[in-house]
């Protein structure tokens, strides 16, 4: 952590050998927070661009106080949010569907999955059901934060996850349904 | 705050919370790229205000040395011209042919505004009495003639210029103005002090935002905002309390605001169809929410925010489901426009940087703008009707203006003008919004000043 804060210095004065330093050492785990968030890897990798581009220019008002990682991922996400307000153009639908259905046959294949195919199943979902999934249920949001970022009403983060969970059960026993039986 | 967790979730979070992939290669030389060009922007930024200041100071010392040349250079037309206008207004008559024809030796010190400034000694050699006579020939072959009734203040050596204050120096009107008070004279004072006036002027109007609570950031309202073209003008009043300055009162009106985009109107076509006492049931509480605030309203139509976020809420939450796609929904071309509009009396200052055949004003103020309107509006082909009003907005506002303005006599009183100029609201329209907005316009007023 010391060793983050001379280079975040070195940074916040220009220092590009530093700022390489400082991409190498975020590149491949914000790389993965950005696949999460994306449709494909060339929106992940656009992105990480402007992710990385904000960091830079904001590091002057990063306080030393908190995790500097956080931060960095903080960036990324909200960057991640901007390129899908940007892009999408969806209807708000509100949709009330069951909320906390029990999900116990679908664990079992889950387990066997690996990040891949979970990262593959999360970028297929539509652009808000991958925001508010990744948020609440990867992230760690609540609700009442995620219904502030994406400035949608809490009912509908609420809606939205249990649909995305739908979608994600549905898809996993699509994919991987076959393979249960020989499980 | 408890989150919670289904088993699903936890695999999820579990496996790729950390999950963690080698970018492309290029990303970084990107970042560089960008970042090398970030720079070069920011140096830019300060070349062209460094820029500014250089070419500012160099323009103000050129009027003032340019003023004080006018000293030297009796035997310019323009100079001499001056010395005819001024004497003109001033009730005398200088032949301008015989004032050349003077010479250097006569005139120790012109000053711009006309006056003529003797060298006591020159006097002496001309052995003429100075200091009692309302009259003087300053030379017996040359019939020229000026008032002295204060004939001492008039008298300025050449020394007394070199040691001008400093204030003199960077205001060279004030140094004039000195001379003026010093006659004391009725019959020296030329100037028409009190203009009324009139302006209009088209003016693009739009809104600045600056802070933002939520974390949509400004750029979402940037994106779904946009500005209007409306007008602005009024009457004013202005007073100048000397020959380069102006000050300026008045009442104007002007219309502002904001055009608000990706929202689309669908018309019901059952709703028409239906007997009145079922029509109720189709007319839906709507509450738009954006950065100037909220707007709550209720309508027949159905708005559909394109943005998927909560701008656009259906408030009555049996009805908030529509499917558009139905053949009974029918999508109408509309605009839906925010208006403001305020009755400003603003304080404006003008300074003259120009003082020629069109003169150039330099003028800045503030502005105390009294909201007198405030609607939505529905335009639908050449219709436009009123949905609602945006809660929670100021009904004071202050603001700022800078601009400039070319002005032209077209007769003795009167003036036409044109005047870019800017206006910014100070404070932020609404201290309920999510959003900090700073109205502003840009607009183009032309008007005329008649001066009594």
């Amino acid at each position: 952590m010391n060793n983050h804060i001379e280079i975040v210095k070195a940074c916040i004065k220009g220092d590009r050998k530093a700022q390489k330093q400082l991409y190498q050492l975020f590149a491949d785990k914000m790389y993965g927070v950005c696949l999460r968030y994306a449709d494909n890897a060339d929106d992940a990798k656009d992105i990480l661009q402007d992710g990385f581009i904000k960091v830079f220019v904001n590091l002057k008002q990063f306080t030393f106080k908190g995790s500097f990682e956080g931060w960095v991922r903080r960036i990324m996400v909200n960057t991640a949010l901007e390129k899908f307000r940007d892009k999408s153009y969806l209807f708000a639908v509100n949709m009330e569907l069951g909320y906390g259905t029990r999900d116990t046959e679908y664990d079992h294949i889950l387990t066997e999955l690996a990040a891949k195919d979970l990262l593959r199943l999360i970028q297929e979902l539509s652009p808000q059901y991958r925001m508010v999934f990744n948020l609440y249920a990867i992230e760690g949001y609540s609700h009442k934060e995620i219904c502030e970022m994406l400035n949608i009403k809490e009912g509908t983060s609420k809606s939205n996850l249990s649909r995305a969970r739908e979608i994600l059960k549905e898809k996993v026993k699509k994919y991987y349904g076959v393979k249960i039986n020989f499980v | 705050m408890k989150v919670h967790l289904s088993n699903m979730d936890q695999v999820f979070r579990r496996e790729l919370k950390n999950y963690q992939h080698t970018p492309p290669v290029d990303v970084w030389e990107n970042i560089e790229k960008e970042l090398d060009t970030k720079k070069i922007s920011g140096i830019l930024f300060y070349k062209i205000a460094a820029s500014i200041a250089v070419l500012t100071f160099i323009a103000s010392l050129y009027f003032y040395l340019n003023g004080d040349s006018f000293l030297q250079k009796y035997s310019t037309n323009q100079f001499l011209t001056e010395i005819i206008k001024e004497n003109k207004q001033s009730g005398h008559s200088v032949n301008y042919s015989k004032v050349l024809s003077l010479g250097h030796s006569s005139f120790n010190d012109l000053s711009k505004d006309g006056w003529l400034f003797l060298n006591k000694n020159d006097l002496e050699i001309n052995n003429t009495p100075l200091y009692n006579e309302e009259k003087i020939t300053l030379l017996t072959s040359l019939p020229v003639s000026v008032k002295t009734q204060k004939i001492k203040a008039e008298i300025y050596t050449p020394q007394k210029h070199q040691y001008r204050s400093f204030f003199a120096e960077i205001f060279p009107e004030f140094h004039s103005l000195k001379h003026q008070k010093n006659y004391n004279s009725k019959n020296f004072s030329s100037n028409k002090n009190w203009m009324i006036g009139g302006a209009f002027a088209p003016s693009y109007s739009y809104r600045h935002l600056t802070k933002t609570n939520t974390p949509v950031g400004r750029n979402y309202y940037n994106n779904i905002e946009s500005a209007v073209f409306s007008y602005t003008g009024g009457l004013n009043v202005q007073y100048k309390p000397q020959k380069k300055l102006t000050i300026q009162g008045g009442v104007y009106y002007s219309s502002m605001g904001q055009d608000m985009e990706h929202i689309s109107v669908y018309a019901n076509s059952v709703y028409s169809l239906m007997d009145e006492k079922y029509k109720a049931k189709y007319v839906n509480q709507f509450e738009i929410v954006n950065s100037a605030g909220k707007v709550n309203f209720s309508s027949p139509l159905v708005y559909i925010d394109e943005t998927a976020t909560a701008r656009v809420d259906n408030l009555d939450q049996a009805k908030n489901t529509f499917n558009v796609s139905e053949p009974i929904f029918n999508k109408l071309n509309v605009n839906i426009r925010q208006s403001f509009e305020y009755i400003e009396i603003p304080l404006l200052l003008r300074y003259k940087v120009l003082d020629k055949i069109v003169d150039i004003n330099l003028i800045g103020g503030v502005g105390a703008n009294f909201l007198v309107g405030n609607n939505v509006y529905l335009i639908y082909e050449n219709s436009k009707e009123v949905i609602g009003k945006t809660q929670g907005v100021n009904n004071i506002n202050y603001s700022g203006t800078i601009g400039f303005g070319l002005e032209y006599p077209i007769f003795s009183n009167v003036n036409i003008l044109i005047e870019p100029s800017v206006k910014y609201y100070l404070n932020p329209i609404n201290s309920t919004s999510v959003v900090e907005s700073h109205p502003y316009s840009v607009g183009i007023y032309t008007g005329v000043s008649y001066s009594f």
